[in-house]
């Protein structure tokens, strides 16, 4: 392998290590608020949640 | 709280990769180049503006995993613990960037991507695995005593495992460059080349920084989701 090859393949391997590790914990991070937001409204007004839950089913 | 740590995390991850896309930028256009007669690939020593901070920050990473180790074995501290998933995560995030370009700058500059008689690449490598043990473990185990008395072993383990991998390439040179810096009088760094280095330590600690807090605060809201579902459970 020559010199520019390496280089080329190891900065691309950091900017996906990084990039993906990044987007993987906004996913996280968005999918866990809509999660806690969707508990609240259930909370906030169960039988909504059971209107939903009956009709899911 | 919650906010302003998802706040302060995302503040700090944003300015991390800000100063992390900087320092790749000088480290290919601004610092001098080495002496191709005594370098098999010159250009591919460019590698070792973020190899080398991805591995400073890997230790500090390993250095939560201890915190958090400790916390949990010494105290149970349910709030310490934390930092044994966080610091595993962080730890297999900037041990594979070592691990993968520091075998693509083997394979241009030695020939081979791997040498197994080198101790500094065989204990990097079993940090590597330590932290991948640490992320799976915590994925696929309940989240009980036994489990985290496991994992926060491992992670002592792990930690043990830095200051050797620190002090290898002093104690045992065979194939790895010596260290870069602290090294002694021949280990000597061109000012452009140790300004950069050092821009790509300070974005690695701030970038670790901000993951920490966005990590922290997520696994927050984990624990309020969980205590939200099961109030849900006993009201239903």
């Amino acid at each position: 392998m020559n010199g520019m090859t390496a280089l080329v393949i190891a900065y691309l391997s950091f900017a996906g290590l990084i990039g993906g590790y990044t987007w993987h914990m906004i996913r996280r991070l968005l999918d866990l608020h809509q999660r806690l937001d969707a508990t609240e409204a259930a909370m906030s007004n169960p039988s909504e949640s059971e209107t939903a839950s009956e009709s899911d089913e | 709280m919650v906010k302003r740590l998802i706040g302060w995390g995302a503040g700090l991850t944003m300015t991390g990769l800000a100063l992390l896309t900087l320092t790749a930028f000088l480290g290919l256009t601004w610092t001098p180049g080495v002496d191709p007669e005594a370098w098999k690939a010159p250009e591919a020593y460019r590698i070792l503006f973020l190899h080398v901070p991805f591995a400073w920050a890997s230790f500090l990473a390993f250095g939560l995993l201890f915190v958090g180790s400790l916390g949990w074995f010494l105290k149970r501290s349910d709030t310490l613990w934390r930092l044994v998933p966080i610091g595993g995560e962080t730890a297999l995030l900037y041990t594979a960037g070592v691990l993968i370009s520091g075998p693509v700058w083997g394979a241009a500059e030695w020939g081979v991507p791997w040498d197994w008689s080198d101790v500094r690449l065989n204990t990097f490598g079993i940090l590597g695995a330590v932290a991948l043990f640490i992320v799976l473990g915590h994925r696929a185990s309940d989240d009980g005593e036994e489990s985290r008395d496991a994992l926060a072993a491992v992670g002592l383990f792990g930690f043990g495992l830095v200051p050797i991998t620190y002090m290898a390439t002093r104690w045992w040179q065979e194939r790895h460059p010596g260290p870069v810096i602290g090294g002694g009088a021949e280990s000597g760094l061109a000012p452009e080349i140790l300004l950069v280095m050092l821009l790509g330590f300070l974005s690695t600690m701030i970038l670790l920084a901000g993951q920490v807090c966005l990590s922290w605060a997520m696994q927050d809201g984990e624990d309020r989701l969980r205590m939200l579902q099961r109030r849900l459970e006993a009201a239903g």
